[in-house]
């Protein structure tokens, strides 16, 4: 550290990205699949596949929802309608009820129902398996599980901070940065492996500094409440209604019944207003004569995730209020770094580059602990040739690597083969599922601490791999959607079809770093020189991580 | 005489070396980590009251920028010359700040 | 046909980048054997060539979807296409060029139908 600047920066690099880095590996796993949550929840839910999605305007689907919700909802306080969109085609209701007196508290879960239905009919779609879907893993990746949420988000940021001083030192030590940016050499054993660490980040590097920022920036007043309690001294919530309008309204309710004024007017009005379409509509104490109705605009490729509101009164349809027309600075700032993190105004292209970004986030971690220990372990070369055990710090870090690199393909792979195999009335479904994803997990981890050996990696790879790829071929036994039928009869859903492509080429890209981690020659087993490992590309790292 | 006390000396010296190199990191860590968070807290706190805007536009611009700021002090801890310096450069501009924010009397709902 | 406003900005982006990498040393010796170095005339051609495209890509992004959104394609396309090219250099460096040619056309195409529709 007191050797000059670069190196200080060079040292510090290493230690903040290596200390957090199979956290992190983990969170850019989860929160990369999250960019397609949407579709992986459908793809979890083969009952849904075969409804047709009728194309309806919004303003007939929100009268559809409206008249379901009269018939479904009775007694509930508050409506949630999510109108048919880009990546989901059906209703979204939501509904929550205030819990009868005697009956225990459930939580704000317990009281909260929701389902999907057909947009032009309103019947609720066939029932179809319960599951967590893809928002799992998009929790995942900030409140992780089997924990409070606040720790977790704690957690994450903590190793996201870590994270950005990782990427900001990084820059700074990296000599020849611009220079080395289309270098990659194979076959050169830790060379090799710096070369892939480097391509990882050092391409994406935007997108690396952004999703890292912006993720910080998503939980900002909880990470950073001072500025807000100096400012407002210490009158927090003065400060979430002046900065974001039309929350929830604690309005009373009259007691009056009333009944509630049709949607199809509201939404055609907003709509011409907007000149865009209505996304959100959330109705305040429905049947009461103090209901509201609120109507959010669709975000459409509008980068913000702060769009504008329109409240109207429930029973009289008149227009209450507009919010978020015209945001000042820093709150646009604010909306587009969290429109940023979450890519939800990205087109199909550039959500797919945005997959691909984190998917190279994900080989950056993986790569970058994997070549402190291939250093690590030249670094004590002698004394292993000697017949030393390696040292603590080597043994602990190799062991985490195979636990997380090779461990976690083999739990998304289990949460994905339970969701086909577990019987579709199981009680606590959603949890059962979830539990094999860690269980998958943690059985890998710990058979790997046994014998953590290359043939071990190899073993885990294949385990992946086959999870993986074997994805497709399981549909065809369990489901009526499977590639014969969405992709070469083409009747689609797209996404469902799409998800088994990916999982078929990740599954192989897995196996293809298997293959080549082929055992060494008895020579050169007892050498430290680490001879010819994987043959890392970034797909193949990707793959591998 | 002077020789064998020389070889006496270096034997003694090798071990508070390596101790005094994991103490400085440690307290660098420690520096980075907690007086890092606190310089940063001070400065959001510092531009959220100072800012010329709309007190709502500042507070969110000070957030926003923060994340930078605590990376950057990270850094100077661990670039600077040693443990000593990089407290220091931390305290003193911490102090500074919560000078200036307690003559606002803006200090106290830090706290909150 | 938002699609193909897409596409457009990631062929311009691949073919740059192509031109930028046939420019180095490293990667012009990918092609023609080691040592080989691209001659001063070409170097300046391709340099040129490889700038204009992205420069075109930026704009045509931008024009196309709003500053803020053209950008972040843009950045995001250049990403895709950079790590395509440094896992085909080393491995295809022909199918690379390959591509970096059928991309160039791929990319008037698109021009040509966004223009005239």
């Amino acid at each position: 550290m007191k050797e000059g600047f670069r190196q200080s920066m060079a040292w510090l690099h290493t230690w903040s990205g290596l200390l957090v880095c199979w956290i992190l590996l983990l969170v850019f796993c989860a929160g990369t699949a999250s960019y397609y949550r949407a579709e992986i929840t459908l793809w979890m839910q083969p009952e849904l596949h075969a409804a047709a999605s009728n194309t309806v305007s919004t303003e007939q689907a929100a009268a559809t929802a409206q008249s379901a919700m009269q018939e479904r909802a009775q007694g509930a306080t508050r409506w949630f309608i999510t109108l048919p969109g880009e990546r989901n085609p059906a209703l979204q209701l939501g509904w929550s009820k205030p819990s009868k007196p005697g009956e225990k508290k459930k939580g704000r879960r317990g009281n909260f129902h929701s389902e999907k239905a057909d947009p032009s009919t309103g019947e609720v779609l066939s029932k179809p398996r319960e599951t967590r879907g893809g928002e799992f893993l998009y929790r995942l990746h900030f409140d992780l599980h089997y924990m409070s949420a606040l720790w977790a988000r704690w957690i994450v940021g903590f190793c996201a901070m870590f994270m950005l001083v990782s990427i900001i030192s990084g820059i700074v030590t990296h000599k020849r940065i611009f220079k080395d940016l289309f270098t990659f050499r194979p076959k050169k054993g830790q060379r090799s492996w710096l070369d892939a660490h480097n391509v990882a980040a050092v391409l994406p590097l935007p997108y690396h500094l952004m999703i890292t920022y912006t993720g910080l920036v998503t939980l900002m007043f909880m990470y950073m409440p001072s500025g807000v309690t100096t400012a407002y001294k210490g009158d927090q919530d003065a400060f979430f209604s002046e900065a974001f309008p039309a929350r929830a309204g604690e309005a009373k309710a009259a007691g009056v019944a009333a009944p509630l004024t049709p949607f199809a007017p509201l939404v055609r009005q907003a709509e011409q207003k907007w000149g865009a379409q209505v996304g959100l509509v959330s109705v305040n104490l429905p049947g009461d004569a103090n209901a509201t109705v609120t109507l959010r605009r669709a975000g459409g490729r509008d980068m913000s995730s702060k769009q504008p509101t329109m409240e109207f009164d429930g029973v009289s349809g008149k227009l209450l209020a507009t919010y978020g027309d015209d945001p000042g600075g820093a709150s646009s700032t604010h909306g587009v770094m969290v429109g940023l993190h979450i890519a939800n105004f990205a087109s199909p292209l550039l959500r797919a580059l945005f997959f691909l970004s984190g998917l190279a986030g994900c080989a950056m971690v993986a790569t970058g602990a994997l070549l402190w220990a291939v250093k690590t372990r030249q670094k004590q070369a002698k004394a292993l040739a000697a017949g030393k055990r390696p040292g603590f710090g080597l043994r602990l870090v190799e062991a985490l690597n195979i636990g997380a690199i090779a461990g976690i393909p083999i739990a998304f792979g289990a949460y994905f083969w339970a969701n086909r195999l577990l019987p579709a009335g199981l009680e606590e479904r959603p949890k059962e599922e979830i539990a094999c994803f860690f269980g998958a997990w943690a059985l890998a981890a710990i058979v790997a601490q046994l014998r953590p050996t290359r043939a071990m990696w190899r073993l885990q790879l294949t385990v992946g791999a086959i999870l993986l790829a074997g994805l497709p071929l399981l549909n065809v036994f369990t489901t009526q959607s499977h590639l014969g039928v969405t992709l070469f009869m083409g009747r689609g859903p797209v996404a469902v079809a799409a998800f088994d492509l990916v999982m078929l080429m990740l599954g192989l890209g897995l196996a293809y770093a298997a293959i080549k981690l082929k055992p060494l020659p008895a020579r050169a087993a007892k050498a430290a020189r680490p001879a010819v490992k994987a043959d890392v590309t970034p797909d193949t790292a990707a793959g591998a991580a | 005489m002077s020789a064998s006390a020389q070889t006496e000396k270096l034997p003694r010296l090798r071990l508070p070396e390596a101790l005094r190199y994991r103490l400085g990191v440690a307290s660098r860590s420690v520096a980075a980590i907690v007086g890092g968070y606190v310089l940063a807290a001070l400065a959001t706190m510092l531009l959220s009251v100072c800012l010329p805007m709309v007190r709502v536009e500042a507070v969110m611009t000070a957030t926003l920028a923060s994340f930078a700021i605590y990376t950057c002090a990270v850094l100077w801890v661990f670039a600077t010359g040693s443990a000593l310096r990089a407290w220091l450069g931390l305290l003193i501009p911490c102090a500074i700040m919560a000078a200036i924010l307690q003559s606002m009397d803006a200090l106290s709902w830090s706290l909150a | 046909m938002e699609w193909i406003a897409d596409f457009l900005v990631f062929a311009l982006c691949y073919a740059g980048l192509s031109c930028l990498c046939l420019a180095m040393d490293r990667h012009y010796a990918d092609l023609h054997g080691r040592g080989a170095e691209p001659p001063l005339l070409l170097r300046r051609r391709l340099q040129w060539g490889g700038w204009l495209a992205l420069a075109f890509g930026l704009a045509w992004a931008m024009h196309h979807s709003g500053a803020g959104y053209g950008t972040v394609v843009w950045v995001g396309s250049l990403t895709g296409c950079g790590l395509l090219l440094i896992w085909l250099l080393p491995y295809a460096p022909r199918h690379a060029m390959l591509l970096a040619r059928v991309a160039g056309v791929a990319a008037l195409l698109a021009a040509l139908v966004l223009a005239l529709w």
